[in-house]
């Protein structure tokens, strides 16, 4: 019999103040097959480590339990110590007797007792677990960004600018996302497109950046070192080789559309670029608003046009297929839709605007050049009202969160909406102010010596009333009503995680919350990961943040990426399910239900062959499997039967 | 049809127009409106502190009582559904209290009461009140006034969107009137203010019709006893206040309902409207 | 265990990714709920036999409670689908068997869902402790 050691962590008094643990080890240190019991005030510690590694030497173990946290958080931690002792890493195993016990029990002897039952299912699946060897398998050197905004760009930049060839798909016509539309970024006030566009030329230029832009990622298959992926490239009607992207099929074009990049404030053409910097800068057409699509065969202006015979009506969506060893997800976010803030009016009443429309209204590119300007009547607004938090920390209706730029952006519009004009007045409705980050505090000081006027308190109602916008708010300090008549109001909305994007969360078989941000490995110590290996994440997709945020996030999911791309072989867990030849009949039946493609039928031998660097490990194929020749690698039928049988012990 | 009704003490008060046009209206789209026997008070909205409760005890002997009859209680006074409604979400979200009520109380409720305003009820019987229609209430623009207890808290009402609802207009279409939208028809009228500062709510209730009127309303109608009391006894006060407004009658719903369903004059309960709604519908030829 | 009242056994057969996960937030939040249940984790619930759930309900087990991803969320594509069908077969089964299906129960609790799953715990508990002992059922 097995040779066992288990170790008792105190987790200082996290656990030792529910669970008694020197009763604990005792109790322990007499069930069969427990060789050695100890406690120790904290495990992970080095002098803890260092008990289970004397320990091992020492009493001559054959296996280890430590009981812990979870082993999310320090299997590796133990496994390692556990080799550094002369074990194998998979005879080691953790029980969690605090998350799943201490933490969420007050009784101490209750605590106790279930704690020893914890232990013991573990004790009985390490006397069946076997030594394994991980598996190596060669990684593909190319990576795979999703997602042209601030966060693709810059990490397709990092990863290319270490050595590393690198695929950026962007489902728009041009990279850039979100910054590409605003104004001017806070605390700095540098302009938006000044800071991005030399990023973006950079990404086009790059050697070893492929850039694939108007473009999807439909499947992804494999894993990590070895992801196989298929992209769909949209029709563009335009031979993007052919194209020299002079303009002149979108100058005459004669069909006018509301332009997404203006937030409906401006106009393009039904040939379009989405903006004069874009990058690629090649004209796609918008089959839903061109003539000849509308009315097959005819106008054809842009094709006649052309000078280089680009414009293709017959060009067909594409699929592209490409080998990658690790996928940066950077798909950014949307704003929270004002038609669900009825109150305020968005849709009914013209000059109430969102906080994205009036970033293009300040911008010098803007529909306006930079003038702020009324929607309705082009008039200069003397007066504006901002509304932070519309559709934020509000649990009961919209968004329980707070998304963190918007107290920013509103007092840099309220700054810039002064520099334009002067007499104007800008008043702000708002919870609280947060500025948190590096010279915001002073940003906001700045914004309220400029003359800003800053009321606390909520908006309840914004409506028209003979022509006049009228606001009825709260002032919660002066514990007032207020009633104020605005020219124009603006509703600082929310983020939310780029709408259509759980399509590609599900093929990617990553998580995400419930407010569909992607989940990350740990909330701390793996912010840039996702639950899956060779999968990262980058930039608003996984939470509201803002610029400087973004690239660090970019350059950090970067540098995961390059730490597994720049290695010839990868190692993967072994605990993956093998076949016993001897009890395997050929039936079949796990092939159907394997989701990875992982087992094949031999029909010479009629056995199961494992395709193992396939294998994931879910273990479908062992419950399938009716002889029990399927077997899941340290967790056998046999092993959950006896920890069935001892989590059932009466003490 | 047969449905339990419990009208609360406003309806034997101060808003009897309100229960005499609700049997006069149902009576004429042949339902019977049941009164539970015994009936108390709902314990008024007040009571609602949640770390209390002792003040549910008083909705949930209700629910219990009209559980008995058919699983459905019609409630038109806007404090009492408020009331109701929202002490049945509180006992079916914490069944913990439910249970320990029930232990303590002869009565014992299981939660599955349905609590209706007759509005709802309305909007249920589309059909059956469409068919029932003979007076064309057609020009006469109406401005509908909901008031905040019908839509709040929305989690736990659950009657129509809190900020921008139309059960209302919904009804007022159906019996052929013209629904006029005015921004301010879910502000509030000053409520209770009325009795410790009626300047307030002399404020703020001439505020909605002034916004009203403002938008081309004949006529505002309301479901709820106070709102209708502030909207309508005020406009005396309103008057010296503000010397330009024009007064404007005001409506229990089940009033217009049940003078498009032709029901006799005597039964409409208009003699207590203190701004005379007389005017009005003869111009538009309805008395 | 005092005499008279009944404290159930409960076995939980949780995947990593969402239940366990959960079971992790929900100590992490310090949500308290009954310690009645043991828990046993499985990469994915798809891994759960049926010969397994038999094997606690014979060894006493007085519930048995299965939790696994909301479908979608799988991390391998689609075991919780398996295992929802495998759940609703055996709940057939046990009928059969004399054994009331309300002692196994299928949950999805998702990574996200600490409240969750403290709630369908304490739920589930309550449910098992009203079922009584499963000894003298006839196993």
């Amino acid at each position: 019999m097995k040779r066992i050691g288990v170790f008792i962590c105190h987790c200082g008094i996290n656990i030792a103040k529910t669970v008694d643990v020197e009763a604990l080890t005792e109790e322990i240190k007499k069930y069969p097959g427990v060789e050695h019991a100890e406690n120790y005030k904290y495990m992970c510690s080095d002098p803890g480590q260092n008990l289970v590694i004397d320990a091992i030497k020492e009493q001559k173990l054959d296996a280890v339990v430590v009981a812990a946290c979870s082993p999310t958080l320090h299997e590796n931690t133990f496994r390692n110590a556990s080799e550094r002792g002369g074990l194998n890493r998979y005879v080691c195993e953790m029980a969690n007797i605090r998350e799943h016990c201490s933490w969420v029990h007050d009784d101490k002897t209750v605590a106790t007792k279930k704690a020893s039952l914890i232990i013991k299912t573990i004790v009985e699946k390490v006397k069946y677990d076997e030594p394994l060897e991980p598996i190596q398998v060669n990684v593909t050197k190319r990576a795979l960004v999703i997602g042209g905004g601030i966060a693709g760009i810059q990490a397709a930049l990092d990863i290319a600018n270490a050595g590393v060839e690198t695929i950026l798909v962007e489902k728009g016509p041009s990279i850039g996302g979100r910054m590409a539309q605003l104004s001017e970024t806070f605390p700095t006030l540098d302009c938006s497109q000044c800071i991005l566009t030399p990023k973006m030329v950079e990404v086009s230029q790059h050697k070893k950046i492929k850039l694939i832009a108007y473009s999807e990622v439909e499947d992804v298959e494999g894993s990590v070192g070895n992801f196989k992926v298929k992209i769909k490239r949209k029709a563009a009607y335009v031979d993007q080789a052919k194209c020299t992207g002079c303009g002149i099929c979108y100058e005459k074009c004669p069909i006018k559309v509301d332009s997404e990049f203006e937030e409906g404030l401006g106009k393009r053409k039904a040939i379009y670029t989405p903006f004069p910097q874009a990058v690629p800068n090649k004209p796609i057409i918008d089959t839903e608003h061109c003539t000849f699509f509308l009315k097959p065969g005819k106008c054809k202006v842009c094709q006649i046009v052309c000078p280089v015979q680009a414009v293709d009506f017959e060009q067909q969506d594409e699929i592209l297929e490409e080998e990658v060893g690790a996928i940066v997800v950077a798909t950014g976010y949307d704003i929270y839709e004002p038609e669900k803030l009825k109150e305020y009016g968005y849709g009914t009443i013209p000059d109430v605007i969102t906080s994205m429309q009036f970033e293009r209204l300040l911008s010098a590119s803007g529909p306006t050049v930079g003038d702020v300007r009324r929607v309705s009547d082009g008039k200069e607004p003397k007066r504006i009202v901002f509304i932070q938090c519309a559709g934020s920390r509000d649990k009961e209706n919209h968004l329980e969160y707070c998304s963190k730029i918007c107290c920013m952006y509103t007092a840099k519009h309220a700054l810039l909406y002064k520099h334009r004009v002067h007499d104007g007045e800008a008043i702000i409705f708002y919870i609280d102010v947060r500025t948190a980050g590096k010279g915001y505090e002073e940003f906001y000081n700045r914004v309220t010596d400029e003359g800003a006027t800053y009321i606390r308190g909520k908006v309840s109602k914004v409506y028209q009333d003979n022509g006049k916008i009228i606001v009825l708010g709260a002032d919660t300090l002066s514990g007032k009503q207020v009633e104020v008549e605005a020219d124009m109001v603006v509703l600082a909305l929310g983020m939310v995680p780029t709408r259509n994007s759980e399509a590609l969360v599900r093929t990617l078989k990553i998580q995400c919350d419930a407010n569909a941000f992607l989940t990350e490995a740990h909330p701390k110590l793996r912010p840039v990961e996702s639950n899956t290996t060779g999968i990262y994440l980058a930039g608003a997709a996984q939470g509201p943040k803002d610029i400087p945020e973004v690239v660090a996030q970019a350059s950090g999911a970067a540098s995961k990426a390059i730490a597994i791309l720049t290695q010839d072989e990868i190692t993967f867990e072994p605990t993956i399910a093998g076949v016993d030849e001897d009890l395997c009949s050929g039936c079949g039946i796990c092939v159907g239900v394997c989701p990875y493609n992982a087992r094949e039928l031999d029909r010479e031998e009629m056995v199961i062959k494992v395709v193992e660097a396939l294998c994931q490990g879910c273990g479908s194929c062992s419950s399938a499997c009716p002889s029990g020749a399927a077997q899941q690698r340290n967790l056998i039928d046999r092993q959950i039967e006896r920890m069935v049988v001892s989590a059932l012990e009466e003490n | 049809m047969r449905i339990p009704y419990y009208p609360g003490c406003t309806l034997y008060t101060k808003a009897k127009p309100l229960n005499t046009s609700m049997h006069a209206c149902f009576s004429a789209i042949g339902v019977e409106l049941a009164e539970l026997p015994h009936w108390y008070c709902c314990g008024t909205t007040f009571t609602l502190a949640r770390d209390n409760r002792m003040s549910l005890i008083a909705p949930l002997r209700i629910l219990a009582k009209a559980q008995q009859e058919n699983g459905k209680v019609l409630v038109p006074c806007s404090i009492c559904y408020n009331t109701l409604k929202r002490a049945n979400y509180m006992l079916n979200e914490d069944t913990e209290t439910l249970d320990i009520i029930n232990e303590h109380l002869e009565e014992s409720y299981d939660g599955n009461e349905i609590v209706l305003h007759p509005l709802e009820f309305l909007r249920e019987n589309e059909e059956l009140i469409k068919s029932k229609v003979k007076k064309n209430l057609k020009d006469l623009k109406v401005g509908c006034y909901y008031g905040c207890l019908l839509l709040r808290p929305q989690q736990e009402i659950q009657f129509d969107d809190a900020e921008s609802p139309t059960i209302f207009e919904n009804f007022v279409s159906l019996i052929g009137a013209t629904p006029i939208d005015f921004p301010l028809k879910v502000e509030c009228c000053g409520s209770y203010l009325v009795v410790t500062s009626p300047d307030a709510a002399i404020e703020a209730s001439y505020k909605l019709l002034r916004n009203a009127q403002g938008n081309g309303v004949d006529a505002v109608v309301t479901s709820c006893p106070l709102c209708f009391y502030n909207l309508d006894a005020l406009q005396e006060k309103m008057k010296k206040a503000h010397p330009g407004f024009k007064q404007i009658p005001i409506f229990y719903f089940s009033q217009i309902l049940a003078i498009a369903l032709g029901v006799e004059e005597k039964n409409l309960g208009l003699e207590q409207n203190k701004v005379s709604p007389y005017e009005i519908l003869k111009e538009y030829d309805l008395l | 265990m005092s005499e008279g009242t009944f404290e159930p056994k409960i076995i939980g057969f949780f995947c990593k990714w969402c239940t366990s996960a959960a079971a992790d937030l929900a100590g992490t939040s310090r949500k308290k709920y009954p310690a009645n249940l043991v828990p046993i984790r499985f990469f994915c619930s798809s891994r759960i036999d049926a010969q397994h759930i038999l094997h606690a309900f014979e060894n006493g087990a007085d519930g048995v409670l299965i939790g696994g991803c909301h479908f979608g969320d799988c991390h391998y594509q689609d075991g919780n689908y398996k295992t929802a069908r495998r759940i609703a077969l055996l709940h057939n089964l046990l009928k059969e068997m004399g054994i009331d299906k309300r002692r196994l129960q299928l949950e999805w609790i998702s990574a996200a869902e600490g409240d969750k799953f403290t709630k369908v715990v304490r739920k589930f508990t309550k449910q098992i402790k009203e079922l009584g002992p499963m000894k003298g059922n006839g196993v």
